[in-house]
């Protein structure tokens, strides 16, 4: 009887212990599942401030670019590189752009530009929606416009 | 006594583990909350300046369209052979203006709201030919621009 | 004077594994916690990078916008920006980007002024019709157009 309560003595703050490190392991990994997913989030939200912070900077440009010339090419030759060729199809222009918002191949924003004419009695009055996305989501979006006198219709 | 001493000493005592824990778990959270603010105050610091820069645009987009307006009253006013009488009276016509005569011909004036504190400021001379002139395309503290709205700092007089 | 005459082989190896248990248990914390200062760390830190180079470049396109009149000094490093009575120059200086207001009719000087960001290098140039504004900050070249 005296071994037997010896025993249970002996092994009962080993047991206390594993069973204490088994609740904290199940209370731990509860609360590291919560605390991931804000840490996630905040990463996440960084990222794209800051991919937006720099599409910004760069709509901004091709904005007031675009305000002067009056054409979306020369607009995008002026603000990323003398030499690119930017493809158009129907009005449309797209761009691929790294988080920086330097053109890349490889690029993980997309910027659309949708260009709209409208011929006035003296003048062509045009707008430009441009739009960066980043996995399919939108990430910022400016519509800007020029105003180029023509001397009038009879110029066309 | 002495015994029972030794056997207690045994393995681990209980309660480091969750006090570790508790530690850990509230460091953790400290810091996912931080990061979390950081993150939010910086999204809303680039919402103001992304909004103020679409707000900006539209404006401009605004005034360019009074621009257009103006050119195009310009046009026709020109094409009449009358300049000077025809471009008052259209030009008069379009929302927002104030028209004033100089001797080079028209000076137009007029603003696009930015938001509520700022506004875009245009002026544009027409000359007699009804080609035109912008002499200010330029942003605004509403203050600015309001006559009434000056300090009130004792001029001198009584 | 404690005993441990009493002790078998099976209780210290019990003692040892649940020590081991609890120091591995420890370290996977602390690690975590070193994991979680790094990520904040980081997070902070990038939205610093970017601010640094972006506000800068937004403030001095701002000011030109509500300017009179502007005008590139002192190789492109100063800014003069005229609207009604006021003179204001925006200016790069020891590593520093600063602002002075003088009177329309003073001498303007690049000297003293109120401290605005830290940059490595800033830049105005004429590319046509508009303003290029380049700003230098952590390594990293950002750049904006104005119209004139």
């Amino acid at each position: 009887m005296n071994v037997l309560k010896t025993v249970t003595r002996k092994s009962r703050p080993v047991n206390l212990f594993f069973t204490e490190i088994i609740l904290a392991l199940l209370f731990f990994s509860i609360s590291a599942a919560v605390i991931l997913k804000i840490f996630a989030s905040a990463d996440r939200l960084s990222r794209v401030s800051s991919e937006k912070e720099n599409a910004m900077i760069c709509a901004q440009s091709i904005a007031e670019s675009y305000s002067q010339c009056g054409d979306v090419g020369d607009a995008l030759k002026t603000v990323f590189s003398e030499t690119a060729d930017f493809a158009e199809s129907g009005g449309e222009y797209t761009l691929l752009l790294d988080e920086k918002c330097k053109l890349s191949a490889y690029g993980g924003v997309q910027l659309k530009l949708s260009e709209d004419r409208e011929k006035t009695t003296a003048g062509v009055l045009s707008r430009l929606t441009l739009t960066f996305e980043t996995e399919n989501e939108e990430l910022y979006s400016l519509d800007c416009s020029a105003y180029i006198p023509s001397g009038g219709a009879d110029d066309e | 006594m002495n015994k029972k001493e030794n056997t207690r000493q045994m393995g681990m005592g209980v309660g480091y583990v969750s006090v570790m824990l508790i530690f850990a778990v509230i460091c953790l959270t400290i810091f996912a909350v931080l990061s979390l603010k950081a993150s939010l105050s910086n999204e809303s610091f680039n919402e103001r300046s992304g909004d103020f820069l679409q707000h900006y645009y539209a404006a401009d987009t605004a005034a360019k369209e009074t621009l257009s307006k103006l050119n195009d009253c310009a046009f026709e006013a020109r094409s009449s052979g009358l300049f000077d009488e025809a471009f008052e009276e259209a030009a008069q016509e379009v929302e927002g203006v104030t028209l004033k005569r100089t001797p080079a011909g028209f000076s137009v004036s007029y603003s696009a709201a930015i938001n509520e504190r700022q506004t875009l400021a245009v002026t544009v001379v027409f000359d007699n030919n009804g080609q035109y002139t912008i002499e200010q395309w330029q942003s605004q503290d509403v203050s600015q621009m309001d006559d009434n709205s000056h300090l009130g700092v004792w001029d001198g007089s009584f | 004077m404690k005993n441990y005459k009493n002790k078998t082989l099976g209780d210290t190896v019990s003692t040892i594994g649940s020590m081991l248990l609890f120091l591995l248990f420890a370290g996977c914390l602390l690690i975590m916690i070193a994991v979680a200062a790094g990520a904040y760390s980081r997070i902070s830190n990038g939205f610093d990078k970017t601010f640094g180079a972006t506000a800068s470049l937004r403030y001095i396109s701002n000011k030109i916008k509500s300017s009179d009149i502007a005008e590139i000094s002192e190789n492109g490093t100063a800014l003069y920006l005229k609207s009604d009575d006021i003179l204001d120059v925006i200016y790069f200086r020891d590593g520093a980007l600063y602002e002075s207001n003088f009177a329309a009719d003073a001498e303007p000087s690049t000297e003293g002024g109120s401290k605005l960001f830290t940059l490595e290098d800033m830049n105005i140039s004429e590319d046509g019709d508009l303003y290029k504004v380049t700003v230098k900050f952590n390594d990293e070249q950002n750049y904006t157009y104005i119209r004139r």
